[in-house]
């Protein structure tokens, strides 16, 4: 994705949720009881700052054809949307698969699946340094601060 | 009580042996909470007031605000080292730090980190000591005008931050902004952008963002670096201590970073998070190359933390002298000082000064308890870098998400968290960048709602804002500062030529 | 080898969270959780730490208790999390008049019904403060400006629209024949700024319980002019004068009280009563409530059920006043 395109992808994506919220303004009444502004007045200020700047995002990109320089630096263009990807939906289940599984178990799960991301081999390796780092958490977490952690439900909870 | 008989009476209750390691315990735990993400000084102190039940009042003050104070020092551990601020008055200092992190120079950025913040709280603690009173009679007038005029001069610093790409910068603000009119609005009662989920009757809780955008962002980021197989970063201290130059420059970016934190903390609401973006973007303002920062500015992370270790004793002041908290952290501990029996306010002095001036003896020991169990360590917890990259992953990802739980014991907030994670990954990809967002977050509630207080009262004149000394010279500030960079150009049109670039600006 | 590994780390896990296989019974056999819909610090959180306390140093259950909190809504967040474990009775929520006002203002649409109210605890009669030093220092004078210059007035109050604090003045108006809506009112995030706002002569008047202010009477700071109840409250407000001493026949006493989520049993709510009630009569109690200026007024499950339902039509009735419900 070239940084042109990037942009411009990025301002019509500024410019429609600029356009939802818009329309989800329309939930919230005015009520005359309370101040001058009322609560729609800066949110509309803020949508429309959002709205104006992704067009200009979106002109400057279409106008430049070519050589627009990403701001971040290069640092940030080893690309591997996928694996990027598969993690955001392993942290997805993990959620989800908490309120089954409970924490404990649903986080050895998803150390272990970031764990065997990186390295491909070893995959005892991976289990127990996922197990050690569950164990770590529990100790911090569970017992140290006395979190109240999700458990799992498919026992009878 | 004379001020020094009372520092008097406080060190000799701080300075016996129980104490002192309650206050190193406080410390040491609140070093380690603030590292966590998610997990604030106020998080921390909560979960721990339980066990304080049966203390005498002074010593479980003692051990809370040792919390109070080692967080600040901790977050920014996280913060230099993982892109993973502790919470939101770390968040400034990653913004430098982890850069300078990146460049190999951990050493420098967390020693340069512990010697402001050991400045910002001496300087704290000795406002604290001599100025209380005056200070906070001065901080009761400060009503909405004032702090609304406040956040403009907040934000309109922001605009030096996004000089390199304006369109972007604000886009970021502007989210930012919106982001923080999400959940109940305070003068209507009226629910706005919740989408009818309970969850949200709260707004976005500022721990999700910070988590998000910047933990597991930077650990989406990380897993990308696994699988291209960039090379294992090598993690050299480089050089521990900072150059001459380096602490130069750090110097006068702590001095007025603690003169800023200490003022933000004694005004009550806004605490370590408005310091410090307080105290980055008059950096930003203030300094010749501008463009250095977000690359690893020294300046940038001096500042906001000696002004979030500042703000600590200054959120005291309203506290011990008025029962009024200054910050989020401060509130739980007048519900401490409720729950003892002791009443906080001018009474305390009177009836309780053994527990006023030990705390803020304390504090002072704390302070320097804190540097000396830090700076020994700097090495070793940048050695923890050397873990391989997907175990860091794995440990990031889950700290972040478990400390994204652990605030309010609920799963919408791990969601949150996630959403923010991707949305900070797509950020970056496409050059957004995200301080002005968290900036617009942390600054947008209380701006928008001070305006419309100050509406309401004054009966809907906008001549309250000129009418009120206080609040038309800070906007009066924010105009100025809107316009420096154009008087500065064409001032400085006549003088440097580009070519002349300070030596001392370090790139290993 | 290895699946022997993954047994042991299953076990684990298994055996680190505590399930139950028993139905919940006459008592609570889990950890009973007390949800305070506010953060740290606020009335919601101090009165659930309190009962945390009595229930525990008096061994009325003998499950751990911990208080969590959930800000958000005025309480509506807190509300809603317990909503979610209906016939359970491990789960405690602490409420407030936004508990019956929330679904009349449009905030959330729990109602009461949808819960167990298990009783009301105490009365919280409320304070009306001014600033000696500012611009109104009597009730006399605060009364007389609101009939005949209210615009000249600004209030200030916690913690949102249309709860107690908001209740009252608008009460007051009517006795007194004032137009509330002239009043330059903004709303403030927790009591210690409102109550900031008044120490700096931001605001001319508020409202608020009496604990936020007892402290500045003592110090002169602030002066109370006036307090809600029937009677005086004690401490250091038992100088303020009633509503109604100063000849405002206005009375307003604001419950906080507890519930449960709904679908309870007959059972499970005799515990609770008997629970609540034991600790409602211990001297300890007593004392912990009246250091909050809270006066004890314990009415079990049913009776609670019927007062709440009265406050809320009162409370309808004054927000189509305020003129800011359509229904």
């Amino acid at each position: 994705m070239s940084s042109r395109e990037g942009d411009m992808a990025l301002a019509m994506a500024g410019l429609v949720l600029a356009g939802f919220l818009v329309t989800r303004l329309d939930n919230i009444p005015d009520r005359s009881f309370g101040d001058p502004l009322g609560a729609v007045l800066m949110p509309k200020i803020w949508i429309a700052l959002l709205a104006l700047c992704s067009a200009v995002i979106g002109v400057r990109a279409f106008l430049a054809g070519g050589a627009l320089v990403n701001g971040a630096g290069s640092k940030e263009d080893v690309s591997h949307p996928k694996s990027v990807a598969g993690v955001v939906i392993a942290v997805i289940v993990y959620v989800l698969a908490m309120n089954y599984i409970g924490y404990y178990l649903a986080t050895f799960l998803l150390a272990t699946t970031i764990l065997t991301i990186g390295r491909r081999s070893a995959w005892i390796f991976n289990l127990i340094v996922a197990a050690a780092i569950t164990a770590a958490f529990y100790a911090v977490f569970g017992w140290g601060l006395g979190v109240d952690f999700p458990e799992p439900s498919i026992l009878g909870y | 009580m004379s001020v020094i008989d009372g520092l008097a009476l406080g060190f000799a209750e701080a300075l016996t042996i129980h104490n002192l390691l309650l206050i190193l315990m406080g410390s040491f735990l609140g070093t380690w909470i603030g590292m966590l993400p998610g997990l604030g000084p106020a998080a921390g102190i909560a979960v721990l007031l339980p066990f304080t039940y049966g203390m005498p009042p002074a010593a479980a003050l003692m051990l809370l605000s040792g919390i109070y104070f080692g967080a600040q020092y901790g977050g920014s551990i996280s913060s230099i080292l993982i892109n993973t601020p502790g919470d939101a008055s770390a968040v400034m200092t990653a913004l430098d730090g982890y850069p300078l992190a990146k460049k190999g120079r951990a050493g420098a950025a967390l020693l340069i980190s512990a010697l402001s913040s050991l400045f910002g709280g001496t300087v704290g603690l000795i406002a604290l000591t001599f100025l209380a009173v005056p200070i906070s009679k001065l901080a009761i007038t400060f009503g909405p005008a004032e702090y609304f005029a406040l956040m403009v001069f907040a934000l309109v610093a922001t605009s030096s931050l996004v000089s390199s790409n304006v369109a972007k910068g604000m886009l970021s603000l502007a989210a930012g902004l919106l982001f923080a009119c999400v959940g109940t609005d305070l003068q209507s009662g009226l629910p706005r952008f919740t989408f009818g989920l309970d969850d949200l009757l709260d707004g976005i809780h500022l721990t999700d963002v910070i988590v998000g955008l910047f933990a597991l962002s930077e650990a989406f980021f990380n897993v990308e670096r696994m699988m291209t197989g960039a090379a294992h970063r090598p993690i050299k201290t480089g050089k521990l201590w900072a150059t001459r130059a380096e602490y130069l420059r750090a110097r006068w970016a702590a001095v007025r970073g603690a003169i800023i934190g200490f003022f933000v903390g004694v005004l009550p609401g806004a605490g370590g998070s408005v310091a410090t973006i307080m105290s980055y973007t008059t950096e930003v303002k203030l300094s010749k190359h501008p463009e250095e920062f977000g690359k690893g500015a020294v300046e940038g992370i001096a500042g906001p933390e000696a002004a979030n270790n500042a703000c600590v004793p200054g959120a005291m002041i309203p506290l011990l002298s008025l029962g009024i908290p200054g910050s989020g952290t401060t509130a739980i501990l007048l519900g401490a000082l409720l729950l003892y029996g002791l009443q906080p306010g001018p009474q305390l002095f009177v009836d309780h000064p053994d527990v006023a001036w030990g705390l803020i003896a304390s504090l002072y020991i704390s302070n320097i308890m804190l540097v000396i169990l830090n700076v020994p360590l700097i090495g070793i917890f940048v050695r923890m870098l050397d873990f391989r990259p997907e175990i860091l992953a794995a440990i990031i990802v889950l700290v972040a998400l478990t400390g994204a739980y652990a605030v309010t014991n609920s799963l919408f907030d791990v969601e949150l968290a996630i959403a923010f994670g991707v949305l900070g990954y797509l950020m970056r990809k496409v050059g957004i960048p995200a301080a002005p967002m968290i900036m617009g977050v942390v600054l947008g509630g209380m701006l928008e709602q001070s305006l419309r207080q100050a509406l309401s009262l004054s009966g809907g004149s906008w001549l309250v804002f000129v009418n009120r000394p206080i609040a038309a010279t800070i906007l009066l500030l924010s105009l100025l500062s809107l316009m420096w960079p154009l008087v500065r150009n064409l001032i400085g049109a006549g003088r440097s030529k580009p070519g002349q670039r300070r030596t001392d600006v370090i790139a290993k | 080898m290895r699946s022997l590994t993954i047994a042991a780390i299953a076990l684990a896990a298994v055996a680190l969270s505590s399930s139950t296989f028993a139905a919940d019974e006459v008592k609570p056999d889990q950890p009973v959780q007390i949800i305070a819909g506010a953060s740290p610090g606020g009335g919601y959180d101090r009165m659930a730490r309190m009962i945390a306390k009595e229930l525990e140093a008096q061994k009325l259950v003998d499950v751990p208790i911990t208080v969590v909190n959930k800000p958000g809504g005025g309480g509506a967040l807190g509300w809603a999390y317990i909503n979610r474990f209906q016939g359970k009775m491990n789960y405690l929520s602490m409420t407030a008049t936004a508990f019956l006002s929330n679904v009349l203002l449009g905030v959330s649409p729990l109602k009461m019904e949808d819960f167990t109210v298990l009783a009301t605890l105490v009365d919280e009669d409320l304070c009306v403060a001014v600033n000696p030093k500012g611009k109104i220092t009597s009730a006399e004078q605060l009364f007389k400006t609101m009939k005949e210059h209210p615009e000249n007035l600004r209030f200030g109050f916690s913690t949102a629209i249309g709860n107690q604090n908001h209740v009252l003045l608008v009460r007051l108006a009517q006795e007194l024949g004032a137009d509330v809506s002239k009043i330059n009112t903004a709303v403030f995030g927790g009591a210690s700024e409102s109550t900031v706002a008044l120490l700096g002569n931001n605001i001319d008047f508020s409202i608020s319980g009496g604990e936020t202010f007892a402290g500045y009477q003592i110090s002169g700071e602030l002066k109370c002019v006036a307090v809600s109840g029937e009677g005086r409250l004690g401490g250091e407000l038992a100088d303020v004068p009633t509503l109604k001493e100063l000849g405002v026949n206005l009375s307003y006493s604001p419950t906080r009280g507890v519930i449960a989520p709904g679908g309870l049993s007959a059972e499970q709510i005799a515990f609770w009563d008997k629970a609540l009630k034991t600790m409602s009569e211990s001297a300890d109690w007593k004392e912990t409530a009246e250091k909050a200026y809270w006066r004890v007024d314990y009415k079990d499950s049913k009776a609670a059920t019927e007062a709440n339902a009265k406050d809320r039509d009162e409370l309808r009735a004054v927000y189509s006043t305020l003129g800011i419900i359509k229904k």
